[in-house]
């Protein structure tokens, strides 16, 4: 792959932009050089069958760690660390060690099930047989795509999971259409990989050592001197490919930390002096406020800056508009804690910068990211052993990377991709190649009147859903009871959804239940990661009548694929796209007879078995899903500085994969995407904020933060495990002493948190260590444990909208339909329940410019 | 005396709490019994920029130091799961003399 891909599509203003996402779906040649041995892949060990793989969905798990699994009589036993995996090395988490426990959980969705549409929320749902199940999602998928387009179906993930390969069965019904569009600004890592793309063509990642195989003991290795750990809590999250203890790894071999969040979590602790208390949804203030600092007191690396980045001057001139004290009033942090940190920074050789969500969880979420990713360029903290470095997808296999999809190239015309998909011509940077739907294109469409000139987008509404193992309601959509009865009880006609347990979102909505494996029951390989490609292996067979969610994908591509001619591939002359063509012969081993053309169905699902399908999705590796079964994992050889070499643009030139060949701090991709965005870093004020809303923030003048992970749960998951749970029974809200002792509140009583579109109830946890007018909500609680409830309950199913922040989050995101305000909610607290609703009459979906 | 036991840092403890699932998935525990719990200390503050929040493991009489797995040559399943390497396993006489800093405890857990 490579040319074709790459080839300049006109988006938005007429201005050529290369389809970004194509970065992380294939550039890189075709390589061999696989770093990784034939092992043991089974052994017999004291009356166990043992057997190697990764953990890897379901349940979700941003990781793939190596695990070794305990096998006895058929059952699962027992999941150990692989001491030998050079990702974890032997470690696991709480949830992995509680495996079994899921696995055979006495709530396990057994076989699959319907329920009528006008039974939604209610316990009606009737087994039905595979078969059954497959006819009426095939019967409805068809009947809607026929009266609707097959752009009104859309595929809807739960995050950290194998399932993304679900883009190609929305693909082949002719849907362009995947993503999260209960999820307002995208506001998950999305913001700052497409900082990181636009800037710098690629994605990078703190460096701990995880590309090498050898990790620490590899000479090339150099431990950071200093990391900053920006609103990111490692240990508990271990967000995006990233094993959090790689920190303390780090910590024990000399690394200091810095640290940047609104609560003192176990490695601020560690920091000292450098515990930068920010202000929820400050932290593009205190981005911008370092900036400034490193540039002004031209502590930037001179050298590296001349050689490899564009835009200094620029940014230069941007960071003067702004006051340094100012700067620091908004992020509420001390300046000269700022001008420390800013100093400590640029002289620690290397140092890296290892960020959450936090960044992403506010309106100017892109923005912050922006700065960031321009501190550790200018410092020349980029791509250098122990600094932040870019990774891609092993070899270039797409298939197991989210932001890669699978399938779109070939299964969807430019017409469709990115002509129909929801938004791509609203919010600027779903234009550049991000192929996921827009979260509030989605939002303004289900508003919009058709034929009135209301100002709301909204080409179609969506008819019809796949939500692949997902639970909405409690996790990341915002103001989700409003979404559930106005939008999406209402407008979707038919809904399937599938899981491993009975989840309050699937109770609430789905006609169609299909019940899934979890990873220790399937074969596939993962991850989310650009390090190594780890097989998933399975130890013991699926339990009752469940399939895995890649096995459905195939199953019901064959049947719902669409029927029609590729473009290009039938006729003659100029009719036929020769690089099509060519692409199509080489990855499908096939010889295309122009006279008949290819059918979209002969190439949607051509395989036999999911293993013949994971065969073609390794193809550029060089290997078979069976060899890399027999290597358990393979890892392919890493490079630093590879802008220094022509390892990133695909000319082989030297420098990075952008316009400019430089790592573009001024960022051309922003200046000419959609509409035009701000080239530069800048600070963007959350809306709804004590600044932008001074009056509105004096009836509710606290901030709200939410989402601190917690280790027992991934999300909404594990509520239902007893030893999980038994550790962190109830739901907690974070509150200084003083500021409870206002509103009467008792350390361990429950009180209300509310603001203009919601409210919700919490469990108090005294913790003095928050700034007094800082709450913190924990995200994604549901009670399982009691049961299902009548529709109309206040409280949901499962009591899902009870403890859910979520009620109290505005919907608009920033400007370029990224970022929005899980972490930045301003609020009211106190003992009794307020009249507030969480169905506004009319929720503000307006576009934010 | 020859006590077996475990050098705990509590400076890396970051209280993960896969050592509690570990052994009790080891041990085929339910979730009412268990080798050791990890207690909370803090956070706490100082004075100013001085801060303390630790955890610390403390173990049960149902912890037997896993003796089917050391004596298969494997670490406790607390230790080799811990995610901050901040369990050592082995002989406390041993262990002892390898404390370099402050923030180090030895739990005696078994007389051989």
């Amino acid at each position: 792959m490579g040319a074709e891909n790459a080839a300049e599509k006109t988006v938005g203003t007429g201005t050529p932009i290369q389809v970004l996402s194509d970065i992380f779906g294939g550039l890189i040649p075709e390589r061999t050089d696989v770093m990784a041995n034939e092992r043991p892949i089974q052994w017999e060990e004291d009356g166990y069958t043992v057997m190697r793989g990764h953990a890897r969905s379901a349940p979700g798990c941003h990781n793939a760690c190596g695990v070794l699994m305990y096998v006895k009589d058929g059952k699962l036993e027992k999941v150990e660390g692989d001491p030998e995996n050079p990702y974890n090395q032997g470690r696991l988490c709480s949830r992995c060690l509680a495996m079994t426990d899921v696995v055979y959980h006495k709530d396990r969705l057994q076989y699959p099930m319907k329920r009528a549409r006008e039974d939604r929320g209610k316990d009606k749902f009737e087994r039905i047989t595979w078969d059954e199940a497959y006819d009426i999602i095939e019967s409805e998928f068809k009947r809607i795509s026929a009266e609707f387009g097959p752009e009104t179906i859309m595929s809807c993930q739960g995050t950290g999971r194998d399932i993304h390969q679900v883009t190609r069965l929305t693909a082949s019904l002719g849907s362009p259409n995947e993503g999260v569009p209960y999820f307002a600004g995208n506001s998950c890592y999305l913001p700052r990989i497409a900082s990181m793309a636009c800037m710098l063509g690629d994605a990078a990642v703190m460096d701990c050592s995880q590309f090498l195989p050898l990790r620490y003991d590899d000479p090339q290795y150099v431990v950071p001197e200093l990391c900053i750990i920006w609103g990111h809590q490692p240990f508990y999250s271990n967000a995006d490919g990233f094993f959090g203890h790689w920190i303390t790894d780090l910590m024990q071999r000399g690394m200091k930390v810095a640290v940047i969040d609104p609560q003192l979590t176990w490695v601020a602790a560690r920091a000292g002096e450098n515990w930068l208390r920010v202000r929820p949804g400050g932290d593009g203030a205190l981005a911008m406020a370092m900036l400034k600092v490193v540039i002004e007191e031209e502590l930037y690396d001179a050298e590296f800056c001349d050689y490899w980045v564009y835009g200094l001057e620029q940014v230069a001139e941007r960071v003067k508009e702004y006051d340094l004290d100012e700067l620091a009033e908004r992020s509420w942090v001390p300046k000269e804690d700022i001008v420390r940190l800013a100093r400590q920074y640029a002289a620690a050789k290397p140092a890296a910068i290892q960020w959450g969500v936090a960044l992403d969880q506010s309106t100017g979420g892109q923005q912050a990211a922006h700065a960031v990713v321009a501190l550790w360029t200018i410092t020349g903290n980029l791509d250098v052993p122990g600094g932040n470095v870019i990774g891609r997808p092993c070899w270039g296999i797409a298939q197991p990377n989210w932001t890669g999809t699978w399938g779109y190239d070939e299964l969807l015309t430019p017409a469709e991709e990115p002509g129909k998909r929801m938004g791509a011509d609203r919010y600027p940077l779903f234009g550049v190649g991000f192929k996921n739907l827009s979260s509030n294109a989605t939002f303004e469409s289900w508003e919009h009147e058709p034929g009135v000139d209301d100002g709301l987008y909204g080409p179609y509404k969506f008819k019809a859903a796949y939500f692949v193992t997902n639970n909405f309601l409690a996790c990341m959509g915002a103001q989700t009871k409003m979404q559930l009865e106005r939008w999406y009880r209402k407008q979707l006609e038919f809904i399937v959804w599938s899981d491993i347990f009975m989840n309050p979102s699937m109770y609430a909505l789905a006609d169609i239940v299909l019940p899934v494996v979890t990873w220790a029951e399937r074969i596939g390989f993962g991850g989310l990661n650009p390090y190594s490609i780890s097989c998933i292996n399975k130890c013991i067979e699926p339990l009752y009548d469940t399939r895995p969610d890649q096995t459905i994908f195939m199953e019901l591509g064959k049947r719902v694929a669409r029927d029609g001619i590729v473009p290009g591939t039938k006729g003659e002359g100029d009719e036929l796209d020769q690089a099509m063509i060519e692409k199509l012969e080489r990855q499908y081993g096939i010889t295309v007879d122009t006279t008949k053309g290819v059918n979209y169905q002969d190439i949607a699902y051509p395989w036999d078995t999911v293993e013949e399908m994971w065969d073609y999705a390794l193809k550029q590796g060089g290997f078979t899903w069976k060899e890399l079964q027999h290597s358990v994992w393979k890892m392919p050889e890493f490079k630093y500085r590879k802008y220094e070499t022509g390892d990133l643009r695909d000319d082989g030139g030297l420098g990075f994969q952008t316009p400019s060949g430089r790592a573009e701090i001024y960022s051309m991709v922003f200046q000419f995407a959609g509409g035009g965005l701000d080239p530069l870093p800048a600070y963007v004020e959350p809306i709804e904020s004590p600044y932008s809303e001074p009056e509105l923030a004096k009836e509710y003048p606290y901030i709200l933060t939410t989402g601190a992970r917690i280790p027992h749960f991934f999300h909404s998951e594990h509520r239902q495990i007893a030893k999980l749970r038994a550790l962190h029974p109830d739901p907690l809200a974070f509150i200084h002493s003083e500021t409870a002792a206002k509103h009467n509140i008792a350390d361990g009583e429950w009180f209300w948190i509310w603001n203009n579109h919601g409210k919700c109830y919490y469990k108090a946890s005294f913790n003095d260590t928050y700034d007094p007018r800082v709450l913190q909500c924990e995200h994604a609680w549901w009670f399982p444990e009691r049961g299902i409830a009548d529709p109309d309950v206040e409280a949901g199913p499962f009591g899902v909208f009870e403890s859910n922040c979520n009620n109290l989050i505005p919907l608009p995101a920033g400007v370029s339909g990224f970022g929005a305000n899980y972490k930045a909610m301003i609020c009211q607290i106190g003992k009794d329940e307020p009249p507030v609703s969480n169905v506004p009459d009319k929720p503000e979906v307006r576009k934010f410019d | 005396m020859a006590f077996k036991g475990f050098l705990v840092d509590v400076e890396y403890c970051t209280g993960c709490e896969a050592c509690v699932l570990a052994c009790q998935q080891e041990k085929g525990f339910s979730e009412k019994e268990y080798g050791m719990r990890v207690t909370k200390l803090g956070p706490l503050k100082l004075g100013e920029k001085d801060y303390q929040y630790d955890f610390i493991p403390q173990f049960t009489k149902w912890c037997d130091l896993c003796a089917d797995r050391v004596a298969a040559g494997k670490q406790p399943a607390c230790a080799q799961h811990c995610q901050s390497r901040s369990l050592e396993f082995g002989s406390i006489e041993d262990l002892a003399k390898k404390v370099f800093r402050e923030k180090q405890v030895l739990y005696a857990l078994v007389d051989e």
